[in-house]
């Protein structure tokens, strides 16, 4: 590969240079105002900022440099193939998904059109008075892409998602290079990244799900950033800060998850890292704590509010057509009963016992294949997880407290999918950046990696589903 | 030689690459003008009104406005149940576009049996309609000749939508006239001319497209009405109106207003208004029905 890159050092060096990107976003500026190959020019201004956020990547990693934008190229013509292939067998638009990313789709559509078409007078006052929180605002992000160009279809509203997600991966190489780890191993964590199958899978349908990884990884960028005071690359900082600023228009509450992540790692770095007044220390310490009671009894009847949904909103979405599974009884219980029935959720949603429902399709089927590789990132992360637990008292604080940052995030994060999801089929879809975090805590804690390692997790994998299944189909012939 | 063959490697897959970007917009700009497609849109809401207008008048008595009697008002009521809501009834809808979709076919224009049209137009959370079932929509695909324009099969459809609507209110609609006629000897002539201009004046900005869509004309013009008499106009702060339309309304705001504060009867003006629009909604199709013309 190194012979590669000295040849054609010119041709990226062209790639590289901040005239040739002034150019491009030009250009694309006039094909939109003119309508003129505007979808053209703005797919190509998006690959050409992602090979210049890469910049950086090229100059220490040519691997890796090329490893993303290999398979960015690779899952865009998949994705093309994906959608021309399911079209032609009659799905609509070509997507497996159906209800949800059909109707982000044409409703950011229908707005587009009335707006080019000057019917705007037509659409329903309310789209000016959209609240921050609402879901409504994907919408409006779809409308704005089918504002670039009207004539595209959903497999063309995907490729914009397929290139954040290729965005998360240059992110993720900088997360890694931030918390150190040994260079020999940031190739393959990268590799782990792009080929997750998980992520692939939803990258590849029209959800906001592929969005708020991204902007997972910004903030855990920014977090890596603050902890570690090590920042490398201001694009990268720049593209993280817009990253989270995006989480906010996409999803409000996540967004405030983030922000607490955020908050949380300043703290540990002024409270716990930096070693220097200790009045100051307690006085930050003290803000943070009334901050946090200040919230505890504004919402003070965050219980109830708990409650209230899991009785009548979620309730009343989902409802399962038979009682007989294990999956339906899990769905069943209330949270009015024993509030701690939401680990129950919890363990329900990752173990991926799901209820019955009436309807199934490919998307489930494709949905089990990204839930077994769910559940092999998960095996490799326990059997890590013990040695990493081993390693953060030992090791520098830095990566202690950036873990911790970490997992407090992504437990509020489950905990939240959990309590909206009841632990059914909705949660592999939400707790995306559940592997992410696996892949964090695999690459804190490795030492040294070898072919038996994926032997074992692979074995593991089986012996547990025999120790499910064997029970379960001996129960099933008795009755 | 590794070298050579590794620089090699590298050309090849940037052209396979690149021809597959090609491809892929080639692809992009050459497919787009097969698909075309169109939607009707029914107003349902608007059509309920005008096939239950007596019901819906007497559901606004306890506003400010009021066209009947308490009495006549009770009976008409008693006749529905509290249940039904009259706005979300799409069996009218349905009827007449099952006559429209018949007579399409016949000139060789195709309904698709998917979800789209209710995706866009109907289901929630809707940037098309106001409320939950103000619409009914359905999706119809021709083939393209390019001798054809897009006018030649707007003139197509326009005037067999009309037809099918026109044909619906005469078979159900009938001509009673809403009484009226009692207290015109309370303004003099001077007065009446007023009442005539503002009627029109009112009417026309409501059906201005301008501000706002057809869907729900009768929930607006009642909103407008409302703000008129009770002079809070600023209270509708959706609909931004021309600075000679705003002069225009507040100009008449005052005057209702004023006549509400003396106590006179506003009661015969605002009957009027209602009456005239109601009339005008009834005597043009296209305000019952919009057409789009999307690609996809």
């Amino acid at each position: 590969m190194t012979y590669i890159s000295s040849i054609n050092r010119n041709y990226f060096l062209v790639l590289f240079s901040n005239f040739f990107l002034f150019l491009a976003s030009l250009l694309t500026a006039l094909s939109i105002y003119t309508s003129f190959f505007s979808w053209f020019f703005f797919i190509l201004f998006l690959i050409l900022i992602l090979i210049k956020t890469s910049e950086n990547i090229y100059k220490e990693n040519k691997r890796i440099f090329y490893l993303i934008l290999t398979s960015f190229f690779l899952k865009f013509f998949i994705n093309e193939f994906i959608y021309v292939y399911f079209e032609l067998r009659g799905y609509p638009l070509g997507t497996i998904g159906g209800s949800d990313d059909i109707s982000y789709f044409l409703k950011g559509k229908l707005i587009a059109q009335l707006f080019i078409n000057d019917l705007s007078a037509q659409l329903n006052p309310r789209i000016y008075h959209v609240k921050i929180s609402d879901n409504q605002n994907f919408y409006l992000f779809n409308a704005l892409i089918n504002l670039i160009d009207i004539k595209i279809s959903l497999k063309e509203m995907i490729k914009v998602g397929i290139i954040i997600n290729a965005f998360s991966a240059v992110i993720f190489y900088h997360i890694y290079q931030n918390i150190r780890l040994n260079k020999n191993y940031i190739f393959l964590f990268v590799f782990l990244f792009v080929i997750d199958l998980k992520i692939f899978f939803y990258s590849n349908l029209n959800l906001k799900e592929i969005y708020l990884l991204f902007s997972f990884i910004c903030c855990i960028y920014l977090s890596s950033v603050i902890i570690t005071n090590n920042l490398n690359n201001k694009k990268i900082l720049a593209l993280s800060i817009f990253g989270l600023l995006f989480s906010a228009i996409i999803r409000w509450q996540f967004f405030l998850i983030y922000l607490f992540m955020i908050i949380v790692s300043i703290y540990f770095r002024l409270i716990l890292i930096i070693k220097n007044n200790y009045i100051l220390k307690l006085f930050n310490l003290s803000i943070f704590l009334g901050f946090f009671l200040l919230i505890f009894f504004y919402y003070e009847d965050v219980y109830n509010y708990i409650i209230i949904y899991n009785n009548q909103i979620v309730g009343n979405l989902l409802t399962p057509n038979e009682n007989l599974s294990l999956g339906n009884k899990i769905f069943s219980l209330k949270l009015a009963d024993n509030i701690f029935y939401i680990f129950i959720y919890l363990g329900h949603g990752i173990l991926g016992i799901f209820p019955i429902f009436k309807v199934s399709n490919l998307y489930f089927e494709f949905q089990k294949i990204a839930q077994v590789w769910f559940h092999l990132l998960l095996i490799a992360s326990t059997y890590h997880g013990f040695r990493c637990l081993k390693n953060l008292n030992k090791n520098n604080l830095e990566l202690t407290f950036f873990t911790i940052t970490v997992t407090i995030g992504v437990f509020i994060i489950i905990l939240l999918c959990a309590l909206v999801t009841y632990g059914s089929l909705e949660f592999s879809r939400y707790s995306l950046s559940l592997n992410l975090y696996f892949l964090i805590i695999i690459a804190i804690s490795i030492k040294n990696l070898n072919i038996n390692f994926i032997f074992k997790i692979i074995g593991v994998y089986v012996v547990m589903n025999l120790i499910l299944l064997i029970p379960y189909y001996y129960l099933k012939s008795l009755l | 030689m590794q070298k050579h063959y590794a620089n090699k490697l590298f050309y090849f897959s940037n052209c396979i690459i690149a021809s597959l970007l090609v491809l892929y917009f080639l692809n992009y700009y050459t497919t787009f003008s097969k698909k075309n497609f169109f939607y009707v849109v029914i107003n349902n809401s608007s059509l309920n009104f005008i096939s239950n207008y007596e019901l819906n008048f007497c559901n606004n008595m306890y506003g400010p406005i009021q066209i009947y009697n308490k009495n006549f008002c009770e009976n008409i009521i008693n006749k529905f149940s509290e249940d039904e809501n009259i706005y979300s009834n799409k069996s009218i809808s349905h009827q007449i576009m099952n006559n429209i979709e018949k007579r399409l076919e016949k000139k060789n224009f195709r309904v698709i049996k998917n979800n789209f049209a209710y995706e866009k137009f109907e289901s929630t959370p809707s940037f098309y309609s106001i409320a939950l079932n103000d619409v009914f929509s359905k999706q119809f695909s021709y083939d393209k000749d390019l001798r054809i324009t897009l006018e030649d099969i707007k003139n197509q459809i326009v005037p067999l939508i009309d037809e099918e609507i026109i044909k619906f209110f005469k078979n159900n609609l009938h001509n009673n006239e809403l009484d009226f006629s009692k207290n015109n000897s309370l303004f003099d002539g001077r007065e009446v001319d007023y009442h005539n201009l503002l009627t029109d004046d009112l009417i026309k900005i409501v059906l201005n497209e301008k501000y706002s869509s057809k869907k729900n004309l009768m929930r607006k013009f009642y909103g407008i009405l409302e703000g008129l008499i009770n002079n809070s106009l600023e209270d509708l702060n959706l609909i931004t109106f021309n600075k000679s339309d705003k002069k225009l309304l507040k100009e008449y705001g005052d005057y209702l207003h004023n006549l509400k504060l003396n106590n006179k009867n506003i009661n015969y003006i605002i009957k009027k208004i209602v009456i005239k629009f109601y009339s005008v909604l009834r005597e043009d199709p296209k305000f019952f029905y919009d057409l789009y013309f999307f690609n996809k």
